[in-house]
């Protein structure tokens, strides 16, 4: 068994083999030859868990995501963010933290954030003297805050593994998610500061009203998603489907940004990205089954009891090994595989579950932006042309101050669950 | 046009454009009727206080769908997510021979998807709860998706496999 579930699948892994065949080929080895189950569940599973009410919020979220980035709405949330940032010292750099908060909160995709956000702000926080580590670092590390802050496929992806609530983990993500922006924000602040950059610009209300009018369709986007969600009006695969009409609607009916077939391109692309992030759900659902039917959660549980090990123990044992995981795994597959087997661990020692899967979010967050393999390095390398040490090096204290927001996050569990409490 | 299609190859390659650009059509069309869809059992729940009751599980098919079939266009723009860092980093002929034999281990596993779907979903002959659809129908997207992505893999190994007899010598 130790052969199928552990020594398989980090060979073809290491192969360069697509998550979803690594995962696949092992759990048939489990099935057919260590379990002799039969075969017939391959089907019923590949089909029944995609087959989830829950689910069909993440092609909605990528096609709203998309749609916006696509019609311009990012970039009327720059603007908007800029005005009203714009008189403080490190403007830009906290504009890039805001904005790409206010872009996770209608995308909810880490790399698209980085992509669309950076595309515009780099060559400002360039020549506003920015050194290039610390403006792409920076861009790298904001757009894992869109994972964090509501929605989140990675959110949704957890709420359908650990069967919990999709709309209490949004609504827990919500604090977290903005302490993370604020200690970015204070880092970027004073390491303007430290670098003596005298952003221009001053804060005027009249900008801001100017701005605020001329991207107020976009923000009814978040306030549809959150509002809508929050208020208990949609669930949030309605809020995402609503979000898309809407987005649609503002970028091509009203803004005009957006043509027809921009619009037809979009929805391609967007199925592409949902086959690419859900085909691996069937697979790690199998794999899943199996590895609960063999009894590892409950070894497990039995193992940290034997070991006395306590609460806090065990929930830094379980972020090491997250933080481990989300170096060399994308959060997609890495909450598939691994949420059904820790969230009976966690439980069993007195953690949440809505508590815990904001947690590994958070943790799988800070593994987009964590070398070797964090998949926002790779973006911000191709988008900004920068060699690869000079964005390690802008990314170590960033990587610090998020470690700080984890264990806050962790170890204080009313950050997470006051807003779930008050809204449940 | 007819010109270009001078051999079977030619031939292969425009079907081949044309199955991709259906299934582009056929999904797109789920994707914004979805959307359409939902929206239209919030509104008649709130408003017209008459929901459409086959609405999520149909929803939940197209979903089905849209992923699997999805999934052969990933597969033949070699997109699907991977770690391959490890494997970039190797000799180019390494490379080559890992390439190879991680396409036959995709093709072990779409056959066994084949082999196993065929003789489950032969039994199934009971229809959706509510929106009344046989199951059976629904259930081939997953033989037929990994049948065309064993294509595709299969026509990428052939092309592997010409491109080196073409290598010259090292």
């Amino acid at each position: 068994m130790i052969f199928a579930v552990v020594i398989l699948p980090i060979i073809l892994l290491m192969m360069g083999l697509p998550i979803f065949t690594v995962l696949m080929a092992s759990a048939a080895v489990a099935l057919i030859w260590v379990m002799q189950m039969p075969i017939g569940l391959i089907q019923t599973t590949l089909f029944g868990s995609i087959d989830n009410y829950n689910l069909i919020a993440v092609p909605f979220f990528i096609f709203a995501g998309a749609v916006m980035t696509e019609g311009g709405i990012s970039g009327r949330l720059v603007d908007l963010v800029l005005s009203i940032l714009g008189g403080m010292r490190g403007s830009l750099g906290l504009t890039t933290v805001g904005a790409s908060t206010a872009f996770g909160a209608i995308s909810g995709s880490s790399p698209a954030t980085v992509a669309a956000i950076g595309g515009m702000l780099y060559p400002s926080l360039r020549e506003r003297g920015y050194p290039e580590s610390v403006a792409t670092a920076l861009l790298a590390a904001s757009g894992a805050i869109a994972i964090i802050i509501p929605p989140s496929i990675a959110m949704i992806l957890y709420g359908v593994a650990a069967e919990e609530s999709v709309r209490f983990l949004f609504i827990g993500g919500i604090l977290p998610g903005l302490l993370t922006a604020l200690l970015m924000g204070l880092y970027i602040y004073f390491t303007a500061r430290r670098l003596g950059i005298r952003e221009g610009g001053s804060w005027s209300l009249t900008q801001i009203r100017t701005v605020t009018a001329r991207s107020g369709w976009a923000l009814g986007t978040p306030l549809i998603i959150l509002g809508g969600i929050y208020l208990g009006v949609f669930s949030p695969t309605e809020a995402a489907g609503v979000a898309c009409l809407y987005a649609i609607v503002v970028t091509v009916l009203i803004y005009r940004d957006l043509s027809l077939a921009s619009l037809w391109k979009v929805t391609t692309q967007s199925i592409y990205l949902t086959a690419q992030v859900l085909i691996i759900v069937g697979a790690a659902t199998l794999m899943a089954r199996l590895l609960t039917i063999a009894g590892v959660p409950q070894t497990l549980i039995a193992w940290i009891e034997t070991m006395k090990l306590s609460p806090w123990m065990v929930m830094l044992i379980v972020n090491v090994l997250l933080l481990a995981v989300g170096c060399v795994l994308d959060p997609a597959s890495a909450i598939l595989v691994l949420a059904p087997i820790l969230k009976p661990v966690v439980v069993a020692a007195g953690y949440d579950p809505v508590h815990f899967g904001v947690i590994m979010t958070v943790n799988l967050a800070i593994g987009m932006f964590t070398p070797p393999f964090g998949l926002n390095i790779f973006v911000a390398q191709a988008v900004f042309k920068v060699p690869l040490p000079v964005l390690y090096r802008g990314l170590a204290p960033l990587i610090l101050v998020n470690l700080l927001a984890l264990a806050i996050i962790s170890y204080w569990p009313w950050l997470t669950l006051a807003l779930v409490h008050a809204l449940s | 046009m007819l010109s270009g299609i001078v051999g079977a190859g030619g031939l292969v390659q425009v079907l081949t454009e044309l199955v991709f650009k259906l299934i582009r059509l056929l999904l797109g069309v789920g994707l914004l009727l979805s959307v359409l869809l939902i929206c239209a059992n919030a509104f008649g729940r709130y408003v017209l206080h008459a929901p459409i009751i086959w609405a999520e599980e149909v929803l939940g098919y197209v979903l089905v769908w849209l992923v699997y079939l999805g999934a052969v266009d990933v597969t033949r723009n070699g997109g699907h997510l991977s770690m391959d860092l490890i494997t970039q980093s190797l000799q180019p002929g390494w490379r080559r021979a890992l390439e190879l034999l991680g396409n036959l281990v995709f093709l072990a596993v779409c056959a066994l998807i084949i082999y196993q779907a065929i003789g489950t979903i032969s039994h199934f002959n009971y229809y959706s709860q509510v929106a009344g659809l046989p199951m059976n129908v629904l259930h081939t997207v997953i033989p037929v998706s990994f049948g065309l992505m064993f294509l595709v893999v299969v026509a990428r190994c052939i092309r592997m496999l010409k491109a080196e007899d073409k290598a010259p010598p090292p």
